[in-house]
C-alpha cells in the first residue's frame, strides 16, 4: 500500500510497509532459524521492515521468549551486526502452543492482542504456516474460529510453504479448505523459486529489450530446454522425498513456474492479477496427455550408487527413509507442449534430477537453424543454431551463442559465447528469495506468490503423467550417481532429432 | 608530495610510464599482454570512470578506493592529477592493467594516470574521448574544488553521462554554482550526484519513514518547529544539514525564508500549510565528525514529537563476506559509490532540495578588494567604527606577524568601546609568552600597554602546557566566552602568507580538515614543530572577517587567492563581510 507521504519521494525504497506481526506457525523448525529470521534481520539491517514489527514464534516446544532468540541469534551470519540485533530480539517473542490444539488459540489471540499493545502494531498479521501441509486447513480453521482470519482492524495473510497439494485432487482440497476462511487476496503462496532475482529477470529481459520479443515465437524458436540438476540426493528428507518424487517436487512448482514466465504473453500491466493471469494462461494451453501417452512423453529414473565429484556415494534406494524397493523417481524429463498460437510445435523439454554430476538451473531457449547453409567449407555439425541461456543457478547471467569468423585465409565457422553475469556487471548483491517473499507479504505485494488457479491448473497438466507413472511400475530406470540421468533420457530426446544440452 | 608517492596513492595496479602521444595503443598492448600470461580471453567492463584531483591532496587514498571499487564495476579508468601550484612542465602518464581474482572470475581494469603540473589540465579531455570506450557509461568523478565554468570542466562534462562530485570539498556558497550547472539546459543530457547528497540517503530514509504511518503523514501540514542538530564543516552550516533543510522545505512546501543566525542557532520562519513553521539548524561539535547530521527533531503544533537521534550506517553483513575487512569507512563509500555508479537518471529530488536550500541561505558575500594609503589607519578606522556601532561585548580575534603591529599601537590611542572589547588571538607560535616570536608577547606590547585593556579582556594561548592541551584550553576559553554556544566572534582580524596560509591554516596541514572543534593543534610537518590555531568553523562564523595585505611580496598570492584559486586563504568566508585591505604595493595590478 503506498501512503502519500510526500518525504518518500526519490527515495529507494517507496512503498512503505505497515506495522505488522510475523507469527510463525512451526517455529521451533530448521526453517525458521535458518531462513526465516535471518531474512527478516537482513530486511530490518536495510531498514525495510517497518518500526512497529514484531515476531512471534508458535511451537510445542516450551521455550522463553529469551530461549527462542538465542535459538535464533544461531541462524545469524558472521559479523551480523550485534547492536542492531538487540534492537530487533527485542520484538522476537515466543508462545508456547500446539496448533494441533484448538483450544489453544483464544491464549494466542490474547498474546497477539498484548504484542499489538506493546509494539503499536494496529493489528496487522502475518501468518507464516512452517508446519506440514497436511495442518494448514486445522490452522485455517482455529485461526478463523478465533475470528482472527478476518480482523476487524488490520489485515490478516497467511503463508504456506510448498508442497500445495500432491495431486490436482488435494491440492483443489487444500485450496477450498484456506478459502473457507480466507480469500485468495490473503492467501500467499511460496515458491521460492520466484523470489530468486534471475527468475524476476526473465520478465525484465524480455518485456525491456525490444529484439527479443519479436523472435519469441514458434516461427524463430526450435524448442526449449528447462534444467534444474543438483549434486545433491535426497539427504534428512527421505521419507517425504519418497512419497513425493521429481515430479511433484520440482517441476509441478518452480520449472512449470519458469516454463510460464519463458511462455507467458506480455501482460498489460505488472502487477499481481495481471501477470499471474498472464502466467495460468500457459498452465491452461499446456497439453494434457492421457497416461497412456506418458511413456512418449516423459521419462523417470532412479540414482543408483556412483561418484559425485569424485567422492563414491550411495543410490536413492540405500538412503535413509527410503523404501529398498522404491519406484520413486530421482530424475524427470517431460515434453510439454505448449498449444497456442505462439508456441504450437515447439517443444519445451523440462529436466531435473538429483545426484547429477553438476548443481546448474537454466533456460536454455534454441533458435532455428539457418535456412539456408552458405558457408559450405563447415563440416555440417558445426553449424549450430543460435542459443540463448538464461543461467539461474549457481551463476546467475545470459549467454547468447552466436557463430563468427574464425582468423585466417578461408571462412570457418567457430561458435562463440557472448556471456552476461550478474555478479561481473553488477556488484550489488541480489536480494535472498525469502527476503524478497516476506517483504512482498508485508506490502501486499502478491505477483511473485502463486495463485491458487494456478496451481491447480498445473497440476491439471502434471496429474495424468503421475497416473500413467503410478500404473507402471516397472518404468524407473536406475542411473549411475554423478551420470546426467537415465538412457532412456538421451533416447527420448533424440528420437526428435534433438539433443539435451551438454552443461 | 613526491611524484612516487603520489603514484602510490592513486595506482591501482603497477603502473608503467607511458608515452602521452602513444596512449590508446599502448592500452592495447597491454591488455593483449595480459590476456596471454591470465588466459583471460574476454573481458567486461560496465563502465568509464575518470577521477580528476583537482590538487595532489586530493589523490590521497585514492588507489585503495579504486581498487575496490574496480573489484566491483570493472572500468577503464582514468585519474588525472592537477598541481596548479608546481612549476609548470610536460604532462607525464602511466598505464597499468590488473585483474582482481574474484569470485572464480576475472574482472580487469585499466588504469591511466596524468600528472599535470602547473597546468589547468587543458589536454585531458581530449585524452579522454581518445580512450573512452564506447557503449558503457562515463562517469567523471571530481575530487576537490571543482573549477565551474571552466572550458575544461565543460568538455569534460559533454563525454560524462554522470558527474560526481562532492559539495562538502568547497564552500557552500559554491553550491549556487552548482545548481546553475546542474539546471543548464545545455547539460540535460547529464546527471549528477553529490556526495554530500548522496551521504544523507539514510537521514533520508529515517526521517521519511517516521511520518510513514497515516496518521503521522497527517501531521506533516501541523509542524510547528523542526530542529537539525549538525556538525559543522569548514562553513559553519555545511552542505549535508543545508541539504537536509532543503530537501524538508522542498518535499514540504516551505517557502520564501532565510536562515538567519541566531546566536546558537541558524533559524528560518515559514509560513506553512498549516500555520508557522520555524526552521533551526543548530550547530554542535561532535569529534572526530565534519559536516554531518546529528539529529533531527519535529513538534507538532499539539506538542506530538517525532526524532531521530543517530542513523546507523547500513552495514552489509554476512553475504559479503569478502567485504567485512574493509574499512567501515571504506565500505560506507564504496557502497554510496556503487549506488551513484548504478543509478544514471538525474535525481529531481536532489535538484529541488538544492534550489530550496539555495533560497534558504543567505550566503556570505564574496570577498572585496579595498587597496588603501596607510592599511594600519584604515584598519584602525573600521575596527573603532565597528566596535562602536555595536552593542554588548565586542570579540575579535587578532593577527600575529609585523603587519599588524602598527595597527595595534594605533588602536591602542582609538577611542574604542575597551570595556566591551574581548580579543583572542587567531593563532600563536608554539613558544613562550615571552618570546620575541610570541604573538602574545607583540599584542602585550603593542595593544595592552598603551590602552585602558585589562589582562584578563585578551586571551593567551597557554602554550606552556604543550601545544594539545593549549589548544583545548582555548576552545575551553571560547567555550565560556559564549556560554556553551557556538562561538560566533564579531570580527577577525586575518594575514595573508605567502604561501596561501592565514591564521596558522597552511596548505597541506592537517588543521586544515579540523571542523570539531574552534581550536587546534597545527603540526606543520618537515621539522617545523607546531603551530596553534582557530579553525575554519570558528573563522567562518565571525561577522568580519578582515585581512590586511602589505607589501610587493604577496601581491601575486593575493591575486590568486581572490582569483578562487584553491588556498586556505581562499576558504574563508564570514558571515557579513569578508575584506582584503591591502596597501598600494600588495594590492598593485590586482
Amino acid at each position: 500500500m503506498i501512503l502519500e507521504n510526500p518525504l518518500r519521494v526519490g527515495l529507494a525504497r517507496t512503498c512503505a510497509t505497515e506495522p505488522c506481526v510475523v507469527v510463525i506457525f512451526g517455529a521451533s523448525g530448521d526453517l525458521t532459524w535458518r531462513k526465516l529470521c535471518p531474512a527478516l534481520f537482513r530486511l530490518a539491517e536495510e531498514s525495510l521492515i517497518p518500526r512497529e514489527f514484531a515476531i512471534l514464534g508458535v511451537s510445542r516446544t516450551p521455550l522463553s521468549d529469551e530461549e527462542f532468540r538465542e535459538r535464533l541469534r544461531q541462524g545469524l551470519p558472521q559479523g551480523a551486526d550485534s547492536a542492531l540485533w538487540e534492537a530487533f530480539s527485542r520484538r522476537i517473542h515466543y508462545h508456547a502452543g500446539d496448533h494441533r490444539d484448538p483450544a489453544g488459540y483464544a491464549a494466542l489471540r490474547e498474546r497477539l492482542e498484548v504484542l499489538d499493545e506493546h509494539h503499536r502494531i494496529g493489528g496487522n498479521r502475518l501468518f507464516y504456516l512452517a508446519v506440514s501441509p497436511a495442518d494448514f486447513p486445522l490452522i485455517a480453521s482455529n485461526l478463523a474460529a478465533q475470528g482472527m482470519n478476518r480482523p476487524t482492524r488490520g489485515w490478516a495473510r497467511i503463508l504456506v510453504e510448498k508442497p500445495f497439494g500432491r495431486d490436482l485432487f488435494s491440492a483443489m482440497e487444500l485450496n477450498g479448505e484456506l478459502l473457507r476462511h480466507f480469500d485468495e487476496s490473503q492467501i500467499y503462496r511460496i515458491d521460492h523459486y520466484l523470489g530468486k532475482e534471475t527468475v524476476q529477470n526473465i520478465l525484465t529481459f524480455r518485456f525491456a529489450n525490444g529484439i527479443f520479443e519479436p523472435v519469441w515465437n514458434r516461427r524463430y524458436i526450435d524448442h526449449v530446454q528447462i534444467t534444474a540438476a543438483e549434486t545433491l540426493g535426497v539427504e534428512s528428507r527421505g521419507g517425504y522425498y519418497d512419497a513425493a518424487g521429481a515430479l511433484r517436487d520440482m517441476i509441478q512448482n518452480h520449472l512449470m513456474q519458469l516454463l510460464a514466465l519463458v511462455a507467458m504473453e506480455p501482460p498489460a500491466r505488472l502487477d499481481a492479477e495481471a501477470v499471474r493471469d498472464e502466467k495460468v494462461k500457459v498452465y491452461r494451453a499446456m497439453r494434457r496427455y492421457k497416461p497412456r501417452e506418458v511413456a512418449g512423453c516423459a521419462v523417470r529414473g532412479q540414482y543408483a550408487p556412483g561418484h559425485i565429484e569424485g567422492t563414491a556415494v550411495p543410490g536413492y534406494r540405500q538412503e535413509a527413509k527410503v523404501r529398498p524397493d522404491s519406484q520413486t523417481e530421482t530424475y524427470a524429463a517431460v515434453r510439454f507442449l505448449v498449444d497456442n498460437w505462439r508456441w504450437s510445435g515447439v517443444p519445451f523439454y523440462v529436466r531435473t534430477g538429483k545426484r547429477m554430476p553438476r548443481k546448474v538451473t537454466e533456460v536454455a531457449v534454441q533458435f532455428r537453424a539457418v535456412p539456408h547453409l552458405l558457408f559450405s567449407k563447415t563440416p555440417e555439425d558445426a553449424l549450430e543454431p543460435n542459443l540463448l541461456v538464461l543461467k539461474i543457478d549457481p551463476e546467475e547471467g545470459i549467454s547468447l551463442r552466436i557463430a563468427t569468423k574464425y582468423p585466417g585465409m578461408v571462412t570457418r565457422v567457430r561458435w562463440v559465447n557472448m556471456e552476461f553475469q550478474y555478479g561481473r556487471a553488477f556488484a550489488a548483491p541480489s536480494p535472498a528469495a525469502y527476503e524478497r517473499l516476506l517483504l512482498d507479504s508485508m506490502l501486499g505485494d502478491a505477483t511473485l506468490f502463486s495463485r491458487g488457479d494456478a496451481v491447480e491448473a498445473a497440476w491439471a497438466v502434471v496429474d495424468p503423467i503421475l497416473e500413467g507413472w503410478s500404473s507402471d511400475s516397472g518404468s524407473t530406470e536406475p542411473y549411475p550417481a554423478g551420470s546426467w540421468g537415465p538412457r532412456a533420457a538421451e533416447a527420448f530426446i533424440e528420437d526428435e532429432g534433438r539433443h539435451w544440452r551438454r552443461i | 608530495m613526491e611524484l612516487e608517492t603520489l603514484l602510490a596513492e592513486v595506482s591501482v595496479g603497477h603502473p608503467r610510464p607511458l608515452e602521452i602521444a602513444r596512449i590508446v595503443r599502448e592500452l592495447d598492448a597491454l591488455e593483449r599482454e595480459q590476456g596471454i600470461e591470465s588466459g583471460v580471453q574476454f573481458r567486461l567492463t560496465t563502465t568509464n570512470l575518470v577521477v580528476v584531483c583537482t590538487e595532489p591532496d586530493q589523490a590521497r587514498g585514492l588507489g585503495l578506493l579504486l581498487r575496490e571499487l574496480c573489484a566491483e564495476f570493472p572500468c577503464r579508468c582514468l585519474v588525472a592529477i592537477l598541481d596548479p601550484q608546481a612549476e609548470p612542465q610536460d604532462m607525464q602518464g602511466w598505464a597499468s592493467l590488473t585483474c582482481h581474482p574474484y569470485r572464480r572470475q576475472h574482472m580487469c581494469c585499466e588504469q591511466v594516470i596524468l600528472y599535470c603540473p602547473g597546468g589547468q589540465g587543458e589536454s585531458i579531455p581530449s585524452l579522454v574521448s581518445a580512450t573512452l570506450l564506447p557503449e558503457v557509461p562515463t562517469l567523471s568523478w571530481w575530487r576537490g574544488d571543482p573549477p565551474l565554468g571552466s572550458q575544461f570542466l565543460e568538455q569534460l562534462l559533454e563525454l560524462s553521462d554522470r558527474v560526481v562530485f562532492d559539495s562538502a570539498d568547497f564552500p557552500v556558497s559554491r553550491l549556487e554554482a552548482v545548481q546553475a550547472l546542474v539546471t543548464d539546459r545545455y547539460h540535460q543530457e547529464q546527471a549528477f550526484s553529490d556526495l554530500s547528497w548522496g551521504r544523507l540517503e539514510g537521514w533520508r530514509e529515517e526521517i521519511a519513514s517516521l511520518f510513514d504511518p497515516p496518521e503521522a503523514t497527517e501531521c506533516l501540514p501541523a509542524l510547528e518547529r523542526v530542529e537539525i542538530r549538525f556538525v559543522p564543516g569548514a562553513d559553519p552550516l555545511p552542505p549535508q544539514p543545508l541539504l537536509l533543510a532543503g530537501w524538508l522545505a522542498s518535499r514540504l512546501g516551505w517557502r520564501r525564508s532565510h536562515l538567519k543566525w541566531a546566536g546558537e542557532d541558524f533559524r528560518a520562519r515559514f509560513a506553512g500549510g498549516g500555520g508557522q513553521v520555524e526552521l533551526s539548524l543548530r550547530p554542535a561539535w561532535v569529534e572526530g565528525h565534519s559536516g554531518q547530521p546529528l539529529g533531527f527533531l519535529a513538534r507538532t503544533r499539539e506538542g506530538r514529537e517525532f526524532r531521530v537521534d543517530v542513523v546507523r550506517p547500513r552495514r552489509r553483513g554476512g553475504r559479503d563476506a569478502w567485504r567485512n575487512d574493509l574499512e567501515p569507512e571504506t565500505a560506507r563509500w564504496l557502497e554510496q559509490m556503487g549506488r551513484e555508479l548504478s543509478t544514471l537518471s538525474r535525481d529531481v529530488v536532489y535538484q529541488e532540495a538544492l534550489e530550496s536550500a539555495l533560497e534558504m541561505d543567505s550566503f556570505p558575500p564574496e570577498p572585496r578588494l579595498e587597496v588603501v594609503e596607510d592599511l594600519a589607519e584604515a584598519a584602525a578606522d573600521l575596527l573603532e567604527a565597528r566596535s562602536r556601532a555595536s552593542e554588548g561585548p565586542f570579540r575579535v580575534a587578532l593577527a600575529g606577524g609585523s603587519t599588524p603591529r602598527r595597527l595595534y599601537s594605533l588602536l591602542a590611542g582609538r577611542d574604542l568601546p575597551w570595556e566591551r572589547m574581548r580579543f583572542f588571538l587567531g593563532d600563536e607560535r608554539d613558544v613562550p609568552a615571552d618570546h620575541p616570536d610570541s604573538n602574545y608577547r607583540m599584542v602585550r606590547e603593542t595593544l595592552l600597554e598603551g590602552s585602558p585593556l585589562r589582562p584578563e579582556q585578551i586571551f593567551r594561548w597557554e602554550t606552556e602546557r604543550g601545544p594539545e592541551q593549549a589548544a583545548r584550553a582555548c576552545a575551553q576559553a571560547l567555550e565560556g566566552e559564549f556560554s556553551g554556544a557556538f562561538p560566533s566572534l564579531d570580527l577577525v582580524l586575518l594575514g595573508l602568507g605567502e604561501d596561501g596560509h592565514t591564521a596558522s591554516l597552511f596548505p597541506g596541514t592537517p588543521a586544515l580538515h579540523v571542523h570539531d572543534r574552534p581550536a587546534a593543534a597545527n603540526p606543520l610537518g618537515g621539522g617545523r614543530g607546531w603551530r596553534l590555531t582557530l579553525t575554519f568553523p570558528v573563522l567562518n562564523l565571525a561577522r568580519i572577517a578582515l585581512f590586511l595585505v602589505s607589501g610587493r611580496s604577496k601581491s601575486s598570492i593575493l591575486r590568486r587567492v581572490l582569483a578562487g584559486e584553491p588556498f586556505p586563504a581562499g576558504r574563508v568566508r564570514a558571515r557579513e563581510e569578508t575584506l582584503f585591505l591591502a596597501d598600494r604595493q600588495a594590492g598593485l595590478g590586482v
